[in-house]
């Protein structure tokens, strides 16, 4: 006996808002852990996918060290480990499952830099907080396809030095220090700096005009 | 500090490069230079530039995300060549057992003969019919080894020597060995003699206590012993100190020497084709000191002389490796 299909309501009715409104969202939420069976076999492209959409929530988790830690050089760390010790990870009833385990691998490192710095320790329930939204189901959101499209635009825009030193800076995906990026492009280590603070401004201000804020400052 | 300082440190902090060192968390230097609120306001920017980066590459991954799978590249190549190396360190249940317990196998040595290792002069009886005994292994082979029950040759005595456990169970050997057979030549001396032949005299006390150690039954040379004073007094220490470790190597490298070769060959074959790829294929890539020292020694296995040269005075240049580097040099170059 097959049973009635589930009313989900119609257009006009109030109910029928909510629910699509709730099945928007959750299209919007990832769930990364499908590409856990790639990392666990060693597949360094299902971990450069993964990383791609969980370095911002990680990051996020991180700023109450933000004082204390170098929340670059533990997030760096973190994600190591992660790829170290992701094939004895087993998923869940949860989504995320590798997320949450990062997640607490970047806390207990910047807990212990802490403690190794000998300095206060910190509130440590922002991240808390997190494991427990992401357990519930919230995950991070996927990347707005818009911004890539003004930021490529503003980009273009810029100023030839300050442009060269963005552009030197990008291409060298942390490789390499700003003392050397700048020895480069013939510059000493301050005028690459001024040069690439300068791209910086003028790109947030051109996102700015174009109605695309970054989180952060600009 | 000044404000146009500060806003270059904090640029620097934002920045995805972190150096190489020891410690796992690779701080920037520039970090520590910046206050409480500079450091706060570098995490700001970090995250508004990881997303301009990631935003701005092809395959969506910022600079942070780029430095750490180039890290994990890295580890991946390190790992292709370490297994081999591990794996050749497996070492079988036989070898291990005498490799790495001499004294144990001594002791079982002691139980089954029936009488003590201590009384031959390297801890280690040997049994008189091992044919196989490379010549480097058969020139430091003791001649005074102690007849078993089944050697057919009776040691007759030449010496007198003192009495102590050692003789009273050499005495009761030879009383048991049938009187029909003839010595061997070379067995023409009893044992205490020829030890006598090969021990300098003691001539200071430390080193008549250091004798009396290997042997416990003192014996005063015979008349016919020649040239004792060849050997210096350090190499009696040392022999007597080093003598069961080396008796027991060359135990188990007589017959595992020539593969162990070929094994370290094997690995050294293949971590040097891995670190010659991975050159190959990125210019700026540089091994580790310690790397650079084990790749000096590979080729050494390897026979190329030239190249062992170059990579051991590359790691002679740290300080952690220069020692090691530093010998192997020499060795190279005696």
């Amino acid at each position: 006996m097959h049973s009635p299909a589930p009313v989900i309501g119609v257009p006009g009715d109030p109910g029928f808002a909510a629910v699509l409104a709730s099945r928007c969202a959750w299209d919007r939420l990832v769930d990364l852990d499908e590409h856990l069976a790639g990392i666990a076999n060693r597949d360094e492209q299902s971990f450069a996918r993964w990383i791609t959409h969980a370095e911002p929530t990680l990051r996020a988790s991180l700023r109450g060290f933000a004082a204390q830690v170098d929340t670059e050089a533990v997030l760096q760390e973190a994600l190591l480990r992660v790829w170290q010790r992701a094939p004895g990870i087993e998923r869940d009833r949860k989504p995320n499952s590798l997320l949450r385990f990062s997640l607490r691998v970047a806390r207990n490192l910047a807990i212990s830099e802490v403690r190794r710095a000998r300095m206060k320790p910190v509130e440590t329930d922002a991240v808390e907080r997190k494991l427990n939204a992401l357990a519930g189901g919230e995950g991070p959101a996927p990347p707005d396809p818009m911004l890539r499209r003004v930021i490529a635009m503003c980009r273009e825009k810029l100023p030839p030095k300050p442009k060269r030193a963005l552009d030197v800076r990008l291409s060298s995906g942390g490789g390499q220090s700003d003392t050397e990026l700048a020895a480069t492009l013939q510059m000493t280590k301050n005028t690459f700096l001024q040069n690439f603070t300068r791209a910086r401004k003028l790109l947030g201000q051109c996102l700015a005009d174009n109605g695309v804020a970054l989180r952060g400052k600009g | 500090m000044e404000q146009e300082e500060r806003d270059a440190l904090i640029e620097e902090v934002a920045s995805a490069w972190r150096p190489e060192s020891a410690n796992p968390i690779q701080m920037h230097p520039a970090w520590q230079r910046l206050d409480e609120a500079g450091r706060i306001e570098a995490f700001e920017l970090a995250q508004d530039l990881r997303q301009i980066e990631a935003a701005l590459d092809p395959e969506g991954q910022s600079a942070t995300a780029k430095a750490v799978l180039a890290r994990v590249a890295a580890l991946e190549t390190r790992n292709v060549a370490e297994p081999a190396a591990s794996k050749a360190k497996v070492i079988s249940f036989p070898r291990r057992l005498f490799e790495s317990q001499p004294l144990a196998v001594a002791a079982v040595a002691m139980l089954a003969v029936g009488f003590g290792v201590w009384a031959s002069r390297d801890g280690v009886v040997h049994s008189p019919g091992e044919p196989d005994l490379p010549p480097a292994v058969v020139a430091d082979r003791p001649s005074d080894e102690l007849p078993l029950d089944d050697d057919p040759a009776p040691t007759p005595k030449t010496a007198q020597p003192q009495p102590g456990p050692a003789q009273d169970v050499q005495e009761r050997l030879a009383a048991r060995e049938p009187e029909t057979k003839k010595p061997r030549r070379e067995r023409s001396k009893s044992p205490a003699a020829k030890r006598s032949e090969r021990r300098p005299p003691p001539s200071t006390t430390e080193d008549k206590k250091l004798a009396e150690m290997v042997d416990p039954s003192p014996r005063q040379p015979t008349k016919g012993d020649t040239a004792p004073e060849e050997l210096p007094k350090p190499a009696l220490r040392r022999n007597a100190v080093r003598a069961p470790n080396d008796t027991a190597n060359a135990m188990t490298g007589s017959q595992t020497t020539g593969t162990a070769t070929e094994e370290e060959k094997r690995i050294c074959r293949t971590r040097v084709t891995v670190v010659e790829k991975m050159r190959r294929q990125m210019a700026d890539y540089m091994p580790s000191p310690e790397e650079q020292l084990a790749l000096g020694r590979c080729y050494i296995t390897l026979g190329d002389k030239a190249k062992a040269r170059a990579w051991l005075e590359r790691a002679a240049t740290d300080p952690k490796t220069k020692p090691s580097a530093d010998k192997a040099l020499k060795e190279l170059d005696p």
